[in-house]
Order: C-alpha cells, then sequence, then structure tokens
C-alpha cells in the first residue's frame, strides 16, 4: 500500500521528552531573534514621557506620521499599473515582451539609491537636466519640477520600486489564471472588456488586493529615498524620523520606540489581512487541471502597447541611469558649456577614498556571511517546520514570518538597544558580526519560505531509504536532504546576498565607523550632497548588485516564473 | 528455526481508525513471508513499524530477541535497527551515481574504502548492474532503479530485507523476472525477507509464508499451498485465486457432508458439519469444476460465451444465477451444446456461513 494521502510522517519518536525540550529551546531561540528586538522596542517605549511627547508635544513627529500615510497611499496605485502592465506582457502577443520582462526585472532588483540619484541630477530644483530644458521654452522662467517635495518622493518610489515590485509579484498569480474561465465568457457572449472586467478582474482581485497591502507595508518600511530627498526640505515620515531621533545628541531612544511601536500596530494590522488575503486567494486562483495560459490577439494594437511599455521602462530604468552614467564623469553635473565639462576625477575620488575600500571589504563580508549562514539557518528552520513533530513548531513557523512586517529600522533600533544595554552584547557593538545577525534576521521570512517549498517537494521516502541505511537524522539532513536542495541553496544565497548588498534601513544605525558597509557609505556621499562622486559610486554598487542578479537568473532563479 | 524478527499484537491507530490491530506473527531466518491484502490492510504501516519509521500504540517488535519497538514507548531509531527497505517509490537518490547510491550505507558504517568498493562491485553484479556503476541515478529506466534500491538495501547484509510493493511501479513483464532474479538473489545470499503487497499471485509465487491481512488483522499465515487450498475464511478464499460463490441453505446433513440446496433449486453435495438450516455461500475454484459424466451431484449450467485462446476456450459459463469462467480444451467442445452439466467435487467445494 503507498501511502498515498497520509501526511508526512517522518522518523522520530513520538511521546519523547527530547521533542519537546528540543521544541521548546527551538522556540524560544527563535522568538528571541525576531520577536526579542521587537519586545525591546515595545518595553524601552514606555520610559520617560516618550508616548506623551510624540502624542501630544512633537508636532515634527506627528507631521512624519501623517506624511508616511499619505505616500504608502501609493500602494494600490502601484498595484493596479503593475498588474495592468504584468497582464498585457503575459496574456497579449507584445513584440519584444522577453526584453520587457527582462527590463523590469532589473529595474526590480536595481537599488533605490542610484536610482534616486539619477532622478536628483534630473530633477532638482536648481540645475535638474529636465528643469534646464524646460527654462529654454517660452515664457518659462523658473524651474517647474523639485524632486525634494513629497510629489517627488512619490515618482522616485512609484518608478523604482512599486510599480516594479508589483509587476514581478502580480506576474505568476496572472500565469496561475487558467484562460478558460475568459474563454467561457466570451462564448457566453461578452465582450473583451466585458471579460476584462468581469471575469479577469474579479479573479484576480484578491492578488491586486494582497499586494496593495504587501506595497503599504512596503511603503511605511522605506526610508533611503525619504531621507535622500525628504530630509533636506525638512520632510519626515516616520523611518527618516527615527533615524533623526536615534542621532539626536544624546540619542531620543524612547521617543523613537514609541514612535516605532505605533507603528508597528499598523503593520501588525496590515499583516492580519495580508494573510487573510494569501489564504483566500488560494481557492480564487489555483485551478486544477488543464491550465492553459493563451494568449490573446490584439491585432496592431499590440505594437502601440509595445512601443508604450518599453517607453515606460525607458523612463523608469534607462533615464535615471543615463543621468547616474553621465553624472559620474561630468565635472559639475549639467554644466555642458564649462571649460572642462567631463573628467574622470569623481571615479578617483571614490576609488582613492580609503572608506571605501574598507566599505566594501565590509559589504562583502557582510553578504557573504549573511548569506552562508543564513542559507543553513533557513534549511534547517524549514527543515524542522516541515518535517519534524517537534512540539511549538507551528509557533516557529509563525515567529520565523514575523520579520516581514518589521522595518528594518526598527529591528535596528531594537538591536542596538540591546548591544548599547547589555553588557553580555556590549562587544558586538560596531562590529560586522552584529550587520551580518540583522540581514538574517530580516530575511528569515524568504528564506524560510523558500526553503519551506523545497523541503516539501523531496520525498520523505528519500530520507527514510537513508535512515534504513544507517544514517542518523544529521547525517541524513547533510548528505541527502541539503544536497536535493542544492538549487533553492543557491537562489536563497544569492538572494541574501544581494539584501545584504543593497540593504541600508537594517544596518544603518548599527554600523559604525569602522563596519560601514558600501551600501550606507553611497548613502553618506548622496546625502552629503557631492552628486557627482555619489553617482559614481552608485554605479559600482549597482553594477555588483546586477550581476548578482543575472548570475542567479543564469541559475535559474526567475522570480516571474517564465512559462 | 530461529525466529529473527518477532511480532507480537502490534497495534496502531491514526485518530480513531486502527490501522493495525493486534497483529502476531514470527520471521524466520532464511525465508520469505509475505503480507498480503488490499490497500489499507494496514500491511505497509506493519511494515513501517518494523522499519522504524512509524511509532507502534500497541504491542511489541523484537528483532534478534531484543525489543526495538513498543507501545510502553521503547524505540530504537531504524539506522541502529540493521534492516534493510526498498520502496514502492525506489527512493533512489537523485543527487548520486548508481555507485554511490549503494556505497552510502557502507559508508555511514565506516567501512574501509577498498572494502567499499570491492562489496558494492560484487552486488551491482548480483542485481545485474555490474556496468552502471557510475551511471548517474537519474539516467535509469524504472527497472534498473529498482535494482539500485535492492543493490543498497542489500549490501550492507541487513538482518531482514523489508519490500513494500518493490514491483508494483514496473511493467508485467519486468515484474515477473525481477521476482524470479529476487527468487534466486535470495537463495543464493540467504536473505530473510518480509514482502509487501497486494498481488496474490506475487505472494504465491515468491513467498514461503503468507499472511493475508484485512481491516489490521492477519485473516490467515501459513504456506501458499494451504492458503490456496484450504483457506481459513471466505475472504481469503476470495482474495486468493479465482473463485465463484453460489448461495444457498443446508437443507440435510450426513455425517461429513452437508447437502445444499442453491437459490435456484437445484441440490449439491459439500464435505462440511454445517448444521441444518444454516444459509451459506457455497465457493469453488474454477479449476475444480469438472463437466459432468454422469448426473449424480452436478448443477446445470449454461454456455453464455465462448472466447479463443489458443490452445483452449475460455467459457464464460452461468450456472445458478452466476457466472464463472471455466478454461475448456479445445477438443471437448465438439461434443457439448450450450447446456451442460457441472460436479462440484465434494472435497474440494467449500462453504462458509453467511
Amino acid at each position: 500500500m503507498a501511502n498515498v494521502g497520509r501526511a508526512v510522517v517522518n522518523v522520530a519518536p513520538r511521546r519523547d521528552w527530547p521533542r519537546t525540550v528540543l521544541g521548546v529551546l527551538l522556540v524560544l531561540a527563535v522568538g528571541l531573534v525576531t520577536l526579542g528586538p521587537i519586545l525591546v522596542v515595545v518595553a524601552g517605549s514606555f520610559e520617560g514621557n516618550a508616548w506623551s511627547d510624540i502624542l501630544f508635544d512633537s508636532p515634527l513627529t506627528r507631521e512624519a506620521l501623517g506624511t508616511s500615510l499619505i505616500l504608502a497611499l501609493r500602494a494600490p496605485f502601484a498595484a493596479l499599473i503593475g498588474f495592468l502592465i504584468a497582464w498585457l506582457l503575459i496574456r497579449f502577443p507584445i513584440p519584444g515582451r522577453t526584453y520587457l520582462e527582462f527590463g523590469f526585472w532589473l529595474v526590480f532588483f536595481l537599488p533605490l539609491v542610484p536610482l534616486t540619484l539619477g532622478w536628483m541630477l534630473m530633477l532638482d530644483r536648481h540645475d535638474g537636466l529636465l528643469n534646464q530644458a524646460v527654462k529654454l521654452l517660452p515664457f518659462v522662467r523658473e524651474s517647474v519640477f523639485d524632486i525634494n517635495t513629497i510629489s517627488g518622493i512619490l515618482w522616485v518610489h512609484m518608478s523604482a520600486a512599486s510599480v516594479p515590485v508589483m509587476i514581478i509579484l502580480l506576474g505568476p498569480a496572472i500565469r496561475r489564471l487558467d484562460s478558460s474561465f475568459e474563454d467561457a465568457a466570451r462564448v457566453c457572449g461578452s465582450a473583451p472588456a466585458g471579460v476584462f472586467r468581469r471575469v479577469t478582474l474579479p479573479l484576480l482581485m484578491t492578488a491586486i488586493l494582497t499586494g496593495t497591502v504587501l506595497g503599504f507595508i512596503r511603503g511605511l518600511e522605506a526610508f533611503e529615498v525619504e531621507q535622500l530627498l525628504g530630509a533636506p526640505a525638512k520632510i519626515y515620515v516616520y523611518t527618516t524620523r527615527v533615524y533623526a531621533l536615534v542621532n539626536w545628541e544624546p540619542p531620543r531612544f524612547a521617543e523613537a520606540m514609541a514612535l516605532s511601536t505605533f507603528v508597528l500596530i499598523f503593520l501588525m494590522a496590515m499583516a492580519y489581512l495580508y494573510q487573510r488575503f494569501t489564504r483566500k486567494s488560494r481557492y480564487a486562483t489555483i485551478t486544477g487541471s488543464g491550465m492553459s495560459v493563451r494568449q490573446m490577439s490584439i491585432g496592431r494594437a499590440r505594437w502601440v502597447i509595445s512601443a508604450i511599455l518599453f517607453l515606460i521602462l525607458f523612463i523608469i530604468g534607462i533615464v535615471p541611469m543615463i543621468c547616474l552614467i553621465v553624472g559620474s564623469f561630468m565635472t559639475i553635473f549639467g554644466f555642458f558649456g564649462v571649460e572642462h565639462p567631463y573628467t574622470l576625477k569623481h571615479w578617483q575620488t571614490v576609488l582613492g577614498d580609503r572608506n571605501f575600500l574598507g566599505a566594501l571589504y565590509n559589504s562583502v563580508v557582510l553578504g557573504l556571511g549573511a548569506a552562508g549562514f543564513g542559507v543553513l539557518v533557513y534549511a534547517g528552520l524549514a527543515y524542522l517546520v516541515v518535517r519534524s513533530r517537534l512540539v511549538g513548531r507551528g509557533l516557529v513557523e509563525y515567529l520565523a514570518w514575523l520579520p516581514w512586517c518589521v522595518p528594518g529600522i526598527l529591528l535596528g533600533v531594537g538591536l542596538l538597544a540591546l548591544v548599547l544595554h547589555n553588557p553580555v552584547f556590549r562587544p558586538l557593538y560596531g562590529s560586522l558580526a552584529i550587520l551580518i545577525f540583522a540581514i538574517i534576521v530580516s530575511q528569515i521570512p524568504l528564506g524560510v519560505t523558500m526553503m519551506k517549498t523545497a523541503v516539501i517537494q523531496i520525498s520523505p521516502e528519500l530520507e527514510h531509504a537513508s535512515r534504513v541505511s544507517g544514517a542518523g537524522a544529521f547525517t541524513t539532513f547533510r548528505r541527502i536532504v541539503l544536497p536535493l536542495m542544492r538549487p533553492m541553496l543557491i537562489s536563497v544565497f544569492i538572494l541574501v546576498l544581494i539584501a545584504g548588498l543593497r540593504d541600508i534601513s537594517t544596518v544603518l544605525l548599527l554600523s559604525q565607523a569602522g563596519s560601514q558597509p558600501l551600501s550606507v557609505l553611497m548613502l553618506e556621499y548622496a546625502a552629503a550632497g557631492t552628486h557627482e562622486p555619489a553617482a559614481a559610486l552608485g554605479i559600482i554598487v549597482a553594477s555588483i548588485i546586477v550581476a548578482f542578479a543575472l548570475l542567479a537568473r543564469l541559475g535559474g532563479l526567475n522570480l516571474t516564473q517564465s512559462r | 528455526m530461529t525466529e529473527i524478527l518477532s511480532v507480537s499484537r502490534l497495534t496502531k491507530s491514526y485518530g480513531k481508525s486502527v490501522v493495525v490491530d493486534k497483529v502476531t506473527f514470527g520471521l524466520r531466518k532464511g525465508e520469505i513471508l509475505t503480507l498480503l491484502g488490499h490497500s489499507g490492510c494496514g500491511k505497509s504501516t506493519t511494515l513501517r513499524m518494523i522499519a522504524g519509521l512509524e511509532l507502534p500504540d500497541g504491542g511489541a517488535i523484537h528483532l534478534r530477541d531484543k525489543v526495538v519497538a513498543s507501545g510502553d514507548g521503547v524505540w530504537v531509531p531504524p539506522e541502529q535497527r540493521n534492516l534493510g527497505l526498498v520502496f514502492q517509490s525506489y527512493a533512489v537518490w537523485p543527487h548520486m551515481t548508481v555507485g554511490e547510491n549503494v556505497a552510502y550505507p557502507l559508508d555511514v558504517r565506516g567501512v574501509p574504502r577498498r572494502e567499499r568498493r570491492d562489496r558494492v562491485t560484487n552486488i551491482c553484479g548480483v542485481v545485474g548492474l555490474g556496468n552502471m556503476i557510475d551511471r548517474p541515478a537519474t539516467q535509469l529506466s524504472g527497472g534498473q532503479q529498482q535494482r539500485v534500491a535492492l543493490a543498497r538495501a542489500l549490501v550492507y547484509e541487513p538482518d531482514v530485507l523489508l519490500l513494500d510493493e518493490p514491483f508494483s511501479n514496473l511493467d508485467a513483464k519486468l515484474r515477473d523476472e525481477m521476482r524470479l532474479q529476487l527468487r534466486q538473489i535470495q537463495s543464493r545470499l540467504g536473505t530473510t525477507i518480509l514482502y509487501v503487497t497486494h498481488d496474490q499471485a506475487e505472494a504465491l509465487a515468491l513467498s514461503h509464508r503468507v499472511a493475508v491481512m484485512r481491516n489490521g488483522r492477519i485473516e490467515q499465515l501459513a504456506e501458499p499451498a494451504v492458503i490456496y487450498e484450504r483457506p481459513a475464511s471466505l475472504f481469503v478464499q476470495e482474495f486468493v485465486g479465482q473463485t465463484v460463490i453460489m448461495d444457498g441453505v443446508v437443507e440435510l446433513r450426513q455425517g461429513s457432508i452437508a447437502t445444499v440446496r442453491l437459490s435456484d433449486g437445484a441440490m449439491l453435495n459439500v464435505s462440511s458439519d454445517a448444521a441444518v438450516g444454516t444459509a451459506v455461500n457455497v465457493v469453488a475454484r474454477p479449476e475444480d469444476i469438472v463437466i459432468a459424466q454422469s448426473p449424480d451431484n452436478c448443477i446445470a449450467a449454461e454456455i453464455v460465451d465462448l472466447a479463443y485462446g489458443g490452445d483452449h476456450f475460455d467459457a464464460l459459463i452461468r450456472v445458478s444465477g452466476k457466472h464463472v469462467s471455466i478454461r475448456l480444451e479445445k477438443n471437448s467442445l465438439d461434443a457439448l451444446g450450450t447446456q451442460l452439466n457441472l460436479t462440484f467435487p465434494v472435497g474440494k467445494t467449500h462453504i462458509w456461513p453467511m
């Protein structure tokens, strides 16, 4: 009899105290790592009058909250635009769609700071390229565009992150929709527009809503764009305000923590909504047999759509990157008329900066360390959650998911407080180890989720065969499970590596002069107002990250699951 | 003969359903014992408890006179039991070559490299994989993968080899071939085998003893010939081999001979001690049914259909409202019309109370 349909039964005794003890230890370990920093923040918020300061005395903080909310409201628009683009790309024979998909995929991986820099060069209030161009027009005397505004921040976010993220995120949901639903509606007499409105859109609505909630959460967590564009104009959001409070002399930790706790309540509510949506959407979009993604023919209109999509890709990806590249080679960006408009001196400045080599080294150690250790931790956790009978493994799963809705800056504050106020952890202050730890924690949800899918795909009998052959549980994990998970291990390794290279908000507060990674150095260059060398550094960071993303793609990691 | 494995009152339930219910049997050194039954009868679960992949709720499993699992919480992990196990799904590790798969059990036992190589080469030769040792496991056919699984389970000379429907994913011809080979390997190596299958022909052909299981219990445990010729219950008789089952009532009994009136009124003598008035199933095997020469103790029947079978005919016959397929000699057909009388030999026809 084949054990079809029975739940995975693992090789482990059922009534045994190790099961309980190990389970409790695991819950404690994971809880300490994921829930610990949050508890530190919540507990710290009750010191002094932090809460009343925030709620009644600090207009800046209240304003920051308001601005955060306004900015986060871009989520539904981003979801809709992203959905539309993804739908067009997947369901219509758009000429050049492979290139378009690849292009959006690249923009998705590009770090935000270089893109923001590109837009700063393009849309700066004084000498932004576009403002210079507009001033050449008759009747226009003054600058029209200003990047250092809420709408500037919105524009950069929408173009550089929100919309590309949605395209990548919603693609799989659209692919999973059986086109026979739409065919049926056509046969029943609906015109194509009616089919889209009455069948396609409702069926994918949960996916779009899910994307919206996710976008809202990510919107509240965003940091670097707001810091670069908002701070100079005294526009603060939640994250940048926390950063300012912690950097105050002396630091206003309690206030930062109270503010974080306040936002955390919002985020938890959003996360709850997200979970509910994803649960429902499983029924809504996954169909059973005979799935077919058929492309609809739209005649010549496909050329028009193709042109529009290429234009969008050009504007959101290529324009800022060109600005960035040109900017890094110009004496002063935008001033083509000066005596020597082009120069290599910014590159020399960056490459000759002693901090650069140190930061490069730190980034390499940070990325490789987080990816290397992280992969093992995630694989182990995923394996225990899926296969073991340990007590409390459901709780572990929940705890492992927690950092998903914790902003990097909050994790940073929590860990910083832990390190500063606890003599045991004190030696970690300013070390690379604490940065590696922070990145590992922040990537637990992604890592464990991906590893779980890999573990589930391994037939338990492959492990059972090893156990019966005489290998213990650990040997079986090392020699059978891990090698079989290798493709996923590599994918997760590269994703965590990229996260380590990209991340700013998590590591910013934790890094000190000696442990500063490249991404933070880049932010400092950009924030210092020296745009040209910052552009050079941005190109370097972006190239490294894109190189790894391409490597991952070659290795089979394709977030859009193209056929 | 010494029992190498003994299972006593083994019990396992999932939620409210009892999957294995007080199963008791012993496995002698060097024999092939088969657990035979429909899917869901508990045979695989029994096997998995012996392997250490499931924990029993009650009863005990002894290996070489040592308790390895019991309802009291004793549980020796599978890697310490020195058993071999071959799955229906082969479970050949796809990231290793044939040789690496087979060498794995020796490797984890710390067998030195040179000895390992010799033993792997040797066992691969035995199962017919001699020239494929360096082949990646993913480039093998189903039959070859099953051979790898078999070699992997044999290479460390386990005390008992457990086989869980090992050939049911193979096509019929290959299955017969593998069955034959397994018997040869077993007699050559003297391996003790516990075999699980739902295929009664396989069980009869392969085993020294067969345990027929039903609803978590062993219905009968005996040699194949006994199972077939002297089944302990209607279930066993029906499950193993072909049968025709007719219903009737015991009308008269003289000594050990009972006379049964079938539902269509015909009378039939069978050897039984059933009481008069008992409602019974009369069960016979088609090959025991004879075309009557004399009218004594026979029943009228009718040929419904004839299928040409080369050296014989398969006749579908209606008797007492039931259909049964009987093999007829080619030349015997000329003498027959569509109506005929059938004799059910007294000693070979069974009755079971309803």
